[in-house]
């Protein structure tokens, strides 16, 4: 099997080259991330969850000033008028018995509680998840807020559900992200999109495992179709 | 004395991790393949059954998932999966056993008594290219895939898929409201 996979991402690596440059291309100024080199990168390394999470709302933020849909980037079913309501997020809100990574909040009349895993879905330790849906329920008693869909953003997932949170899978979340670019590169300015490239580039090398062609070792030259197969769908609408 | 070389050793020393990514790269390919037929014939299947199917809901799906005791080397499953919490799980998938290979589409009902229920209703259907098999639960159909053909199991799990939607829609979908027992 290693031998046919082998040959197999052999095969892929012009592929991969070809899609890189469309990307770049379509990046006119900036290149595609996963040419930067963020591998060994501290800040985003594979065990500070923390700093993903740092990244994510700033990202989510900056979205928001360009009136952008979080709710379908984050793959949330959106309830009339809510998607267009005022904005804000909160990193570690501290509720009893726990704090949460993300707490967006809709205007006055929704909520929405992102969790933030580096790892696989079934690795996490998902047992605070009930916890935060009583507590996302009470707010809805207390305050008549909605409570939407809360979302597990994780590296992959086996299950639909955890404790009442639905997986959303970092490489979605890169794929939607990398379709908005060049808009956001035009609205926010190459500076803003460069950093957006960086953390895309840190998702996708330290915790998707991709890779570009030229890539040291075997296990890692044995990702060029999986690469591959990620630009290709983020190049296309 | 020197311990004799254990070959497994020296050559997993070599080759453990790259294995590990060739076996995880075999599993995206076939899950790839077995999703794209699902999402191809969602909309038609989701009519057959009378159910709302989402295709963002759509999971992978490996039997065994991890390395451990549930690797027998006989038997797994590779492919994906679409549920409905506490209700069903529906998979589309290649399944290994006793050394052969199949493509499989397949419902998990929870309800025992609704399973063997709607089992009865397809099993009892004359017209139909494949039998209907009942497992624990799970009722399937399933077509060998030789070694010859399986650059075409996509293929052939989109006729098998074509049979599952016949199937569904002859029997009036899955009905589970009106079927489930009362408490």
């Amino acid at each position: 099997m290693l031998h046919a996979a082998k040959a197999h991402s052999k095969q892929c690596e012009t592929k991969l080259k070809g899609l890189l440059d469309k990307s770049d291309s379509r990046l006119k100024r900036l290149k595609d991330p996963l040419r930067a080199n963020v591998g060994l990168h501290r800040w985003l390394s594979e065990d500070h969850e923390e700093a993903y999470s740092d990244w994510l709302a700033w990202m989510l933020e900056e979205l928001n000033k360009v009136n952008t849909d979080l709710l379908e980037l984050l793959g949330v079913p959106a309830p009339p008028g809510v998607a267009s309501l005022d904005v804000a997020i909160e990193r570690e809100y501290r509720i009893t018995g726990g704090r949460l990574d993300l707490l967006i909040r809709f205007g006055q009349q929704a909520l929405l509680i992102v969790e933030v895993k580096v790892t696989s879905a079934d690795d996490a330790q998902v047992s605070k998840h009930k916890v935060y849906c009583q507590w996302l329920k009470r707010q809805e008693e207390l305050y008549h807020l909605r409570g939407l869909q809360p979302v597990l953003l994780a590296v992959d997932a086996g299950e639909a559900e955890y404790e009442g949170f639905a997986p959303l899978l970092w490489e979605d979340f890169c794929v939607r992200v990398r379709r908005m670019l060049p808009k956001i590169q035009h609205r926010l300015g190459i500076v803003t999109a460069a950093m957006f490239v960086a953390f895309i580039g840190a998702v996708e090398q330290n915790l998707l495992h991709l890779v570009q062609p030229g890539s040291q070792g075997i296990g890692q030259s044995l990702f060029y179709a999986r690469t591959a197969d990620h630009l290709e769908r983020s190049l296309t609408t | 004395m020197n311990t004799p070389p254990n070959p497994l050793l020296v050559e997993g020393a070599k080759s453990y991790p790259p294995a590990l990514a060739a076996i995880s790269e075999f599993r995206r390919l076939v899950q790839a393949g077995c999703r794209r037929v699902l999402v191809s014939n969602l909309e038609e299947l989701a009519g057959a059954m009378s159910e709302d199917l989402d295709p963002k809901l759509i999971i992978n799906h490996a039997q065994p998932d991890k390395l451990g005791a549930g690797v027998d080397g006989r038997s797994a499953a590779l492919g994906v999966q679409l549920w409905r919490k506490g209700q069903w799980r529906l998979f589309y998938c290649l399944l290994w056993r006793d050394g052969k290979l199949f493509a499989k589409t397949s419902i998990f009902i929870r309800n025992r008594v609704v399973a063997e229920q709607r089992y009865s209703v397809l099993n009892n259907k004359k017209q139909k290219s494949y039998p209907v098999y009942l497992q624990n639960r799970e009722i399937y159909i399933s077509k060998e895939v030789s070694l010859d053909q399986v650059n075409d199991f996509a293929k052939i799990l989109g006729t098998l898929s074509r049979d599952w939607v016949g199937l569904w829609r002859s029997v009036g979908g899955l009905k589970l409201k009106s079927s489930a027992p009362k408490p």
